[in-house]
């Protein structure tokens, strides 16, 4: 089996789209460009197993250009047929179809792992899990995998708990240079952005009511805010709650908010945040979406089961009506919007992501003796990730003085130091 | 036109609410309203559905009220047209604006609303104005100032420029460097410049500027038409209507576009 596609005829579109977002990817080119002359990837076989979409596109093609065997899968909702296409003219094993339901991106995934990947580079740690699972023999010969989302992490923490995780995993959420850019500013601008275009609305003047103010939360947040709406914040921790108040929204339970919001963006990741008494509390014309996200953020089946009825469906855009009467609109069924509905994160942002997976790949394959654990990435990978994509941005970093570096290594207080009297 | 088809009349009321409750409110026949200024003529389907459907005549002449003249319009203008040009560039690059560089060139309230905007989500925004006024409240304000010919001569990369074809002439683009957007009202400040295609759709090539291309304001032929461009065409009927039997009163403009 060399790869499961939906229409080779579609890459160059594909192609093009990837040349797009390579040209806007200085750390991925960098890292990829230094794989490939220190031959770390040389013959090493790589599983990626992402959204697919351009930007990943580029990661799995530098990977196979720096001379690793790579291998991709998507699941279904997430696949680009284009990108796909294009990965496939390029010569890498592809398993995945826009069209693909369930079983068969499970099937989609165990093919890639029929190509027995030594490390595997993931999104979601889907393929992780299933490769404990169903593969024990290709876990065996596995130098480790990356994994890239607090979601996936999560588990993963929970397999080493319990002694079930066999390799090594870096956690390449867990690296500055991602966390502290692809949730905020990646997905604050892709999802509100993404929520203007797909409802066709226009946030100036509008109530949007964010729940949730973790770093997608407050990237969202302030999106909207810069694009001229009145923002309610809603939280159930009283720090970030403070925070969003000293970032100057206004902090209100979602019940309260949910009367007077005309936009509702959901940013928690847990089921059923945005639940049914909200969604009926809500004005005729109000706008439901989900950013980041899990299944059912939007509490939507129950919802059906108290009686909402959809009454129109335009595009990505159901409208229901709710037991109160009121209509709102859900945009894409509750979905990851800025995922299914638009083009991902930005791809400067989503270079500082991959390029921290690129580090990722490096640490494991040149760290000998990493035991079966989750581990970080080292400050020094996470700083130069940092450091290139400063520069790409025409910024220049100051370096520590030798007074400030005996200052820092010092513990013994000076004798004239002040503020002391 | 298959665009306009969503004009009928049991949908007019949506698409033109504050419009078509003035024009009610006097009780015209049909009504002949003339715009001048930078603002597109309306495609000529449209112009003929809004005749044939709502009894209004929107023709574009030299010598018709100019929208801007407005200071309500143009703070409406201004603001839905941040949102269009931002929410454009976004979509048809799929690249950042938070940790950019941008110039917003031009001495209007169409540049004062894109670097409030810009600033809010992060990006660094340069001023490029001759105009001494402006100069002095973009300085006061915080935003690094540039004159208009010395554009071309950075010691830094400025990944966007968005022009706003307030108070300026026509910049030679292909000097400029990233991408560069005509947020002009009528795409006047791009118009003699030719591009070559890129590997990306709605962005042209021209020197080492990629060129986004920009969704009009107001309905275009063959497109269907945004919430933003139905809403700005609405706003400028409501002003020449009320041009025409209010005496140009902007504090009622502002109260009937006010959301």
């Amino acid at each position: 089996m060399t790869g499961r596609i939906a229409d080779p005829a579609l890459w160059r579109a594909g192609q093009d789209r990837i040349d797009w977002a390579r040209a806007h990817m200085p750390v991925t080119v960098a890292l990829s460009d230094r794989l490939r002359a220190a031959g770390t990837v040389a013959g090493v076989r790589i599983g990626v197993s992402d959204v697919l979409e351009p930007k990943t596109a580029t990661v799995a093609l530098a990977l196979a250009e720096a001379g690793a065997e790579v291998t991709v899968t998507s699941a279904g909702r997430n696949t680009d047929d284009e990108v796909a296409a294009a990965l496939a003219h390029a010569g890498l094993p592809v398993y995945a179809r826009a069209d693909a339901g369930r079983s068969a991106d499970r099937e989609n995934a165990l093919a890639l792992l029929d190509h027995r990947p030594e490390v595997i580079v993931d999104d979601g740690a889907s393929t992780i899990r299933l490769v404990h699972l169903e593969r024990p023999d290709v876990v065996a010969e596995m130098r480790g995998a990356t994994e890239q989302t607090t979601s996936g992490v999560r588990p993963l923490r929970r397999m080493h708990a319990e002694g079930a995780l066999r390799i090594p995993v870096v956690a390449a959420n867990d690296a500055r240079s991602k966390s502290l850019f692809d949730n905020r500013h990646g997905t604050g601008q892709s999802v509100v952005f993404a929520v203007a275009d797909v409802a066709d609305r226009s946030l100036r003047g509008a109530t949007v009511v964010v729940v949730g103010y973790g770093r997608v939360g407050s990237g969202i947040a302030e999106h909207a805010a810069a694009l001229g709406a009145r923002v309610i914040v809603t939280e159930t921790d009283p720090v970030a709650a403070l925070q969003a108040a000293f970032a100057g929204f206004a902090v209100r339970t979602l019940a309260q908010a949910a009367a007077e919001a005309d936009i509702v963006i959901s940013a928690t990741g847990i089921r059923h945040t945005v639940d049914v008494a909200h969604l009926d509390a809500l004005p005729t014309g109000a706008i439901v979406a989900v950013g980041g996200g899990v299944s059912q953020e939007i509490a939507l089946d129950a919802a059906r089961a108290a009686g909402a009825i959809e009454i129109a469906r335009d595009g990505a855009v159901s409208t229901l009506r709710m037991p109160s009467g009121s209509l709102v609109h859900v945009l894409d069924d509750g979905n990851c919007l800025n995922v299914s509905a638009a083009e991902g994160n930005p791809v400067q942002i989503m270079d500082l992501s991959f390029g921290v997976q690129l580090a990722s790949v490096e640490y494991l394959l040149t760290t000998p003796g990493l035991d079966a654990a989750v581990h970080e990435l080292p400050r020094a990978a996470d700083d130069e990730v940092a450091a290139i994509a400063l520069a790409s941005f025409g910024g220049t970093v100051d370096t520590v003085s030798t007074a400030q570096r005996e200052f820092l290594a010092s513990w013994i207080a000076e004798e004239e130091e002040e503020g002391d009297e | 036109m298959s665009s306009f088809r969503s004009f009928t009349p049991d949908r007019i009321d949506a698409l033109l609410p504050v419009s078509l409750r003035l024009h009610r409110e006097w009780r015209s026949a049909l009504e002949t309203l003339s715009y001048g200024g930078a603002l597109p003529p309306l495609p000529l389907a449209l112009r003929t559905s809004l005749r044939d459907v709502a009894g209004l005549d929107l023709a574009h002449t030299l010598d018709g009220v100019d929208p801007f003249a407005s200071p309500a319009f143009g703070i409406l203008y201004s603001r839905l047209r941040a949102d269009q040009v931002l929410r454009a560039v976004s979509a048809r690059t799929n690249l950042t604006l938070a940790g950019t560089t941008v110039t917003a060139v031009g001495d209007g309230p169409l540049a004062d609303a894109l670097s409030t905007s810009l600033r809010t989500l992060g990006a660094a925004v340069i001023r490029a104005t001759d105009a001494p006024v402006t100069a002095l409240a973009a300085r006061l304000d915080g935003f690094r100032v540039q004159a208009l010919g010395e554009l071309s001569s950075r010691d830094f990369p400025v990944h966007l420029t968005l022009l706003t074809g307030e108070g300026h002439g026509i910049l030679p683009i292909d000097t400029l460097e990233g991408l560069v957007a005509d947020a002009s009202p009528g795409g006047a400040a791009t118009a003699e410049v030719r591009t070559s295609p890129s590997s990306r759709p709605f962005v042209g090539q021209a020197g080492a500027a990629f060129l986004v291309e920009m969704p009009s304001p107001l309905p275009e032929a063959e497109v269907p038409p945004s919430s933003t461009q139905w809403r700005l065409l609405d706003a400028l009927i409501a002003l020449l209507l009320l041009d025409r039997h209010d005496a140009g009163d902007d504090d009622r403009f502002a109260r009937e576009v006010t959301p």
